[in-house]
């Protein structure tokens, strides 16, 4: 520490200087969690991130600081130690929001650095995590609407509602009752809507159909399909030609002798791990499904209500999976996986 | 302080399992991650096999240096290699495998059993004794305390109490002496160092209380709650100042030997000098168990199931020891066990019985039988194994790993045995639990090769009989009889006796005998 102390602001400096024993001995056990922990580039993390944080909080609220330094140190030792930041890593998203987006939220930072910190910082590695999702898509409508939270609480029900944005789709139900609490000016602008579409009714909408928001951008007459999965040599995620059954709201994939669960909707898709049993009690929603309003499967020609969709498959060895809103049809010549709005 | 490298608990899945799972997806799933916050502290509280992982892995990472993995699993085909002049097998596992040296105490925890640790002095049977002490919530000090050290010199009075000096002044009767009974008898975890220096007539003591659980002095009785038993042996051979009384070592339900450290984790050894922590002084509170978790943990280890295949391998395997043709005149006397009674030379014993292949037949290859209490404990430690690996049902493999720490000193090897006497089987006369695993393997490979899980008749009169005898006909029950009779005739005729016929048959005089007299009752209405 006492070469960078140089570089770093006085304020932090100062911080640093008086606890110097007990920041020194956190290192040290650092080293000896993390085999792979580098000090230089801890010091640079230290500086380019931690350092404009302790700043910003120093500047709206100063009694803060030293509470603020403590718990971005001890966040930042375990994000350096676990190669999740720092100047040596690919993506520079983790830097980004420290450099970026916490400086900027400094007074929700000096309410509760700990959880601020650590939840911003846990919700990017998460969203990061999940292939299909947009974490710079996240990141940027974090540094444009967070600074609107008037409370921790407000930040964090932000934090998710974004990640739905952004394509975590399992946190859809999550993120409309976060939606609920949050001005309807700063929603409206989150999700991107029309603000002659009051809250409620926005809400309702999502609440009632995932698809509402891409049926919406959509032009009269055009068909919807999406494709998800795709083969895992080219980066998706399946071996060899999906099935997919109904799960409640979502879907469950057999692929060889993994499962996964699939949720879809208008903002994006994801899989996260499932099991056979999943799988085998899933087989019976397919039958319970079925009813006069079911879709058909004629050739390639797929009609579910009055919408007929040419399907880019052929016709041998089709099938369907389906639930309220959503067709997902999967064929022997396919890795990926069609999921159509009903 | 942020983090304490000792003190971590995995917070992670020990053995993640495809298990169905909450699609309930909170805030907080968005905001947990390598960072704690307080949002961590919502998870939802922990399954007791969970816990139980957690406190096995936190040992074996953080408390006790290099672990050997000897109970080893494998759910696919495993890299093996043949090693040295001896041609041994190094396996590398494909599942998920465990150190015995401490797996098997924490089994015998969670199920409130008696474990022998084994091993040359400075290999941490004390530590790791004391360790399982603090896992059932007791503070170091109270353990380290309420250890009994064995002394040439130790006492009744040492182990169990002293009457009170002036009641035995004072009293006009026994009942009127009070005593000061030693602390660690109300302790669920006890724990006796080097058992083999306690002289013998205080082992009749401790006998009592491990096996009846209670401990007297002077008339008065001191009921003992239920716990887990560690005993500490440098050498369990009789090494120590006295010989261990043979009822002490049979109440010993499984023997663990500390195997050698392995230099190669010096840096960890010298970690724990330099940062001068000892792991009993920093054994994280998340698995640390309370008397009704371990009580609870108790009853869901019994509720798991050993399904009839398994169990059905078991009785074939304990149906290989105890007959000794040669030891008795009527059926039921051709054991080990009237052999060992009449007190004649086993050599002599021995001697007279050639008609079997002695290197084929397994129960050549040992001196005793396996007792009630041996199965019992075998069974019990074979459904902690399946929880502990998050299992409802006992496979096979759970009753092959637990077998040979169970059956250890209890099933004894006969060294003369010709099987001992092959090249490639010398290794087994040192090595004890390779011995009593591979007779497992033998004796699976004998069930197999019978087809006994497809073709097996006493199975068939077992289940018939065991659907109760109430409106079963007088000609049926004759018909039963002439089919036990017609068996008993095919098993006999002209064929050796071995072990697991030899139960079979007397199985079959049983359910003669039930049959008889039911058909007696039968003709008297």
């Amino acid at each position: 520490m006492t070469n960078s102390s140089m570089t770093i602001s006085p304020v932090l400096a100062k911080i640093l200087r008086a606890g110097r024993p007990q920041f020194n001995a956190r290192v040290a056990e650092a080293r000896h969690r993390y085999p792979a922990f580098k000090t230089e580039g801890f010091t640079d993390f230290l500086i380019k991130g931690v350092d404009p944080l302790v700043q910003a909080v120093d500047k709206v609220a100063s009694d803060y600081c030293s509470r603020v330094a403590v718990a971005a140190y001890d966040i930042a030792l375990n994000l350096v130690g676990r190669d999740l930041a720092g100047p040596h890593i690919h993506n520079q998203r983790m830097n980004r929001l420290w450099q970026d987006i916490l400086p900027a939220l400094a007074l929700r930072v000096a309410d509760n650095p700990q959880l601020v910190l650590g939840a911003l910082s846990n919700a990017l590695i998460n969203i990061e995590a999940l292939p299909d999702t947009r974490p710079d898509q996240w990141l940027a409508r974090m540094q444009k609407f967070s600074s609107q939270a008037a409370s921790v609480q407000h930040l964090l029900n932000i934090g998710v509602l974004a990640a739905w944005c952004c394509g975590a789709a399992h946190f859809r139900q999550a993120a409309l009752r976060a939606a609920a609490t949050l001005p309807e000016a700063l929603v409206q602008d989150l999700i991107g809507v029309d603000k002659k579409i009051s809250l409620g009714l926005l809400l309702q909408n999502l609440e009632n159909n995932p698809w509402w928001l891409l049926q919406l951008q959509t032009a009269v007459g055009q068909s919807i399909q999406k494709e998800v999965g795709a083969f895992s040599g080219f980066g998706g995620y399946f071996s060899m030609p999906p099935q997919v059954r109904v799960n409640g709201d979502g879907f469950v994939v057999k692929n060889g002798d993994r499962y996964n669960i699939l949720i879809a909707d208008a903002y994006g898709a994801v899989f996260l791990p499932a099991s056979e049993v999943e799988f085998t009690a899933a087989s019976t929603c397919l039958s319970n499904n079925k009813n006069s309003t079911s879709p058909v499967l004629q050739g390639s020609r797929l009609t579910s209500g009055n919408h007929t969709l040419e399907l880019q498959f052929p016709a041998d060895g089709l099938e369907l999976a389906f639930n309220e809103h959503t067709i997902a049809v999967t064929s022997p010549y396919s890795f990926a996986i069609t999921l159509v709005p009903r | 302080m942020p983090f304490n490298i000792f003190q971590r608990v995995s917070q992670a899945p020990t053995n993640p399992k495809a298990a169905t799972r909450s699609r309930n997806f909170d805030i907080a799933d968005l905001y947990q991650g390598a960072v704690q916050t307080e949002l961590d502290g919502d998870v939802p509280q922990q399954a007791l096999d969970e816990k139980l992982r957690q406190a096995y892995f936190w040992i074996v990472n953080s408390a006790i240096i290099s672990p050997h993995y000897d109970i080893e699993y494998n759910n696919e085909p495993p890299q093996s290699f043949v090693v040295g002049d001896s041609k041994r097998r190094l396996t590398l596992p494909s599942a998920q495998s465990y150190s015995s040296y401490v797996l098997l105490p924490l089994l015998t925890f969670a199920t409130r059993r008696k474990c022998l640790f084994i091993g040359g002095p400075g290999r941490g049977k004390t530590a790791s004794a004391i360790l399982m002490g603090i896992l059932a919530g007791y503070p170091v000090k109270e353990v380290r305390r309420a250890m009994q050290h064995g002394h040439p010199q130790m006492t009744i009075a040492d182990l169990l109490g002293n009457p009170l000096p002036a009641d035995l002044v004072s009293a006009q009767s026994m009942e009127d002496i009070r005593i000061a009974w030693r602390s660690w008898l109300s302790m669920r975890v006890k724990i006796i160092d080097e058992y083999n220096r306690i002289p013998t007539r205080t082992q009749s003591a401790l006998l009592t209380v491990m096996g009846d659980n209670y401990a007297e002095v002077l008339n008065h009785i001191f009921e003992c709650p239920d716990s887990a038993w560690y005993l500490t042996a440098n050498d369990d051979q009789g090494g120590g100042t006295y010989q261990v009384i043979e009822a002490l070592r049979d109440r010993i339900d499984v023997i663990v030997q500390a195997l050698a450290f392995n230099p190669r984790f010096l840096n960890d050894l010298l970690l724990r000098i330099e940062e001068n922590v000892r792991p009993e002084e920093v054994v994280p509170r998340e698995i640390v168990f309370t008397e009704a978790e371990i009580n609870q943990m108790n009853k869901e280890i019994l509720q798991v199931e050993i399904s009839h295949a398994v169990r059905r391998r078991l009785e074939f395997f304990a149906s290989q020891f105890e007959l000794s043709e040669t030891a008795g005149v009527q059926f039921e006397y051709m054991t080990k066990d009237t052999a060992r009674l009449s007190a004649v030379e086993w050599s002599q014993v021995i001697a007279t019985d050639n008609g079997r292949d002695r290197l084929k037949d397994l129960g050549c290859q040992t001196m005793n039988g396996l007792s009630v209490r041996n199965l019992m404990t075998l069974l019990i430690y074979a459904k902690a194994l399946a929880y502990f690996r998050g299992n409802q049902i006992v496979e096979l493999d759970d009753v092959r790993q637990v077998l040979p720490f169970v059956l250890n000193d209890k099933l004894r090897p006969d060294l003369d045995a010709p099987f001992f006497a092959l090249p490639q089987n010398a290794g087994f006369r040192c090595d004890s639990i390779s011995w009593l695993r591979n007779i497992f393997d033998l004796s699976n490979d004998e069930f197999n090769r019978l087809d006994l899980d497809r073709d097996d008749p006493v199975q068939a009169l077992e289940i018939e009989f065991a659907k109760g005898l109430e409106g079963v006909s007088e000609s049926e029950t004759r018909t039963r009889i002439t089919r036990i009779e017609r068996l008993v005739g095919e098993w006999t005729k002209g064929r050796k006796l071995y072990g697991h016929i030899y139960d079979d048959l007397l199985k079959l005089k049983y359910l003669h005998q039930r049959y008889t007299n039911y058909l007696h009752w039968l003709r008297s209405q």
